[in-house]
């Protein structure tokens, strides 16, 4: 009985065996041959390196991506900039909304998507999307040398998350204005790259968004290469904050 | 005067197989904890890492039944639950069979929705330190420390399975045994994403998903059959235990019984059954039949427990001219099968 079920799970285990083989032959011969390894399913880095086009959209949403000028601007814009110049390709952009670009991603007629989009992204079906590159915080900033008590006022902007979450989070009371604009240095609910401008300390955090590009779906070479380019440039993408992100 | 038996003992050499066969599922266990964490981390995005993720926490299922079975064998039968414990391993049986259904089930649909969709998987990059390798490479790593050790393991069990002819250890086995096959299939899926095939993915996802599936009804059925009491069979489901023919042979081998006929069914990993015997003139038939009754338990220690039922051998249909089990017929008939 046992030699038998032995022969029966040899047999089966061969069967297998062959097309695994197989595969892992031909991974070695296209690896040697100098194929990209991960591929993209429609070609698209190979489309775009060494003169093509990166067809990039873009939605509005300072500092990431400015469209006050005639030639869209921002942190997003210049490292996406930086990235086609890398691969000696151009950049052509389309604006839209985020619903339509990542339609237009989805059916490959977009290669990349930016507009301060995080990991918290509703699109993670429909794109793919790269490992966040920066890191930033939502956080109460307070003059230095003074700490948040309860019953602080704190100035919040109008019509932002912000107020919310400095109730829930602390015991401070939220001062909505229109603007921060001004405020010279009182305690704020602000990001943390608007600190400095401010003459603010960082305080508490109240939220953090993991910053992300998306990508067209399948398109692997491309994706990777992206993400390791935006990898090798934190540095980079934080001085572009410093300088794109003002109040 | 005892209506329940005692708990169950193994006789010693079955007792040291049991012994090596627990060390050997907590070490399976104690793996699987490891693989099925390191396959979560390589995740991504790939239908059919995907699957094989669910397969490894479905091989969970086994070893956990096991054990918790060799638990629930040592406790004795109390007024209450004057058959023992053992039936409660065959409810938790019949459930995971269920969830193991339902769970491939759904990944073979999701698969297939994927593959009709055209989605393409995006795999990129994988953090670790400062280091960020294609994340596909990670997936082949887990992947391969998934499927090899199982193989190992499914051997060792294999051998105790056929000692202590114990089902659940022998499917844990063919489980374990047949692990690379799925690890192999994903692993496909992961390079063919790697080529630019974006159906590798979902294609190794929906094999891997009608393996569990296939998994699923075999177990399913194999726990439908233990509610219903069906006729032992041998540990790898070859055939029916040969032990329903020794009882009946022992008992017709006594002078004083003139014909004798045997039903046994499974609770969890014990025997119980009752034997009709139709005695051949008078004597302390009382006890004889305890005599009889104590002597087949200790033989077969598998058997938990016997009752005899003397009969007249005279219900109407002939009985006696032809004992044959395999009849049916409105007297207790150990069909079999």
């Amino acid at each position: 009985m046992d030699q038998l079920d032995d022969r029966h799970v040899r047999v089966r285990g061969s069967a297998s065996a062959r097309p695994v083989a197989l595969a892992l032959a031909a991974l070695l011969i296209l690896l040697v041959a100098g194929c990209r390894f991960p591929a993209d399913v429609g070609g698209t880095l190979d489309n775009v390196e060494d003169g093509g086009t990166l067809r990039v959209g873009v939605t509005e949403h300072e500092p990431w991506v400015s469209l006050k000028s005639s030639e869209p601007s921002g942190v997003e814009v210049g490292l996406v900039r930086e990235f086609a110049a890398r691969l000696d390709a151009e950049v052509d952009y389309t604006q839209g909304n985020e619903e339509e670009l990542v339609e237009a991603l989805h059916r490959r007629e977009l290669d990349v998507v930016v507009g301060g989009i995080t990991d918290r992204t509703r699109w993670k079906k429909e794109a793919a999307m790269t490992k966040p590159y920066l890191t930033t915080h939502l956080v109460v900033g307070m003059p230095p040398g003074r700490e948040l008590r309860d019953g602080e006022r704190v100035a919040v902007e109008d019509g932002t998350a912000g107020a919310a979450l400095l109730e829930q989070k602390t015991g401070a009371i939220p001062v909505r204005r229109d603007s921060l604009e001004g405020i010279g240095s009182r305690p704020a609910v602000v990001d943390d790259w608007l600190l400095d401008d401010l003459g603010l300390r960082w305080e508490r955090s109240l939220s953090h968004q993991e910053h992300v590009m998306l990508t067209s779906p399948g398109e692997n070479a491309l994706l990777v290469e992206l993400e390791h380019f935006l990898l090798d440039r934190k540095e980079r993408a934080l001085e572009l904050l410093d300088r794109e992100g003002r109040l | 005067m005892r209506i329940a038996t005692p708990a169950h003992e193994l006789p010693p050499a079955q007792a040291d197989a049991c012994r090596r066969a627990k060390r050997l599922e907590w070490i399976s266990l104690a793996y699987l904890a490891t693989a099925i964490a390191f396959v979560y981390v390589a995740l991504g995005s790939s239908q059919a890492m995907k699957a094989a993720w669910v397969e490894d926490i479905l091989s969970l299922l086994p070893p956990i039944a096991f054990l918790v079975a060799n638990r629930v064998r040592r406790r004795p039968p109390d007024d209450a639950y004057p058959w023992g414990y053992h039936r409660a391993v065959t409810v938790g049986y019949l459930c995971a069979a269920a969830a193991l259904l339902l769970l491939g089930g759904y990944v073979l649909l999701d698969s297939l929705m994927k593959l009709a969709l055209a989605e393409r998987p995006p795999i990129g990059v994988f953090v670790i330190g400062g280091w960020d390798p294609w994340a596909g490479w990670v997936m082949l790593a887990a992947l391969a420390y998934t499927g090899i050790p199982p193989v190992i393991l499914g051997r060792m069990k294999l051998r105790l399975a056929q000692e202590i002819h114990d089902k659940v250890l022998y499917a844990d086995a063919e489980m374990n045994r047949a692990d690379w096959m799925t690890a192999g299939a994903a692993a496909l899926g992961v390079i063919g994403i790697g080529l630019g095939l974006w159906w590798a993915d979902a294609v190794a996802g929906a094999f891997i998903s009608i393996d569990i599936v296939r998994d699923g009804v075999r177990n399913l059925r194999a726990a439908s059959a233990d509610v219903m009491d069906r006729m032992p069979r041998t540990y790898d489901d070859a055939r029916e235990d040969p032990i329903i023919g020794i009882l009946r042979d022992e008992l017709l081998a006594l002078d004083w019984v003139a014909d004798a006929r045997v039903r046994v069914r499974e609770l969890g990993h014990v025997y119980a059954g009752e034997a009709f015997v139709v005695p051949a003139g008078g004597g302390d038939l009382v006890r004889r039949g305890e005599d009889a009754r104590r002597r087949l338990m200790h033989d077969h220690w598998k058997l938990h427990d016997l009752v005899i039922v003397f009969v007249s051998g005279e219900d109407g249909d002939g009985e006696g001219e032809n004992p044959s089990p395999a009849r049916s017929g409105t007297e207790p008939s150990p069909s079999g099968r």
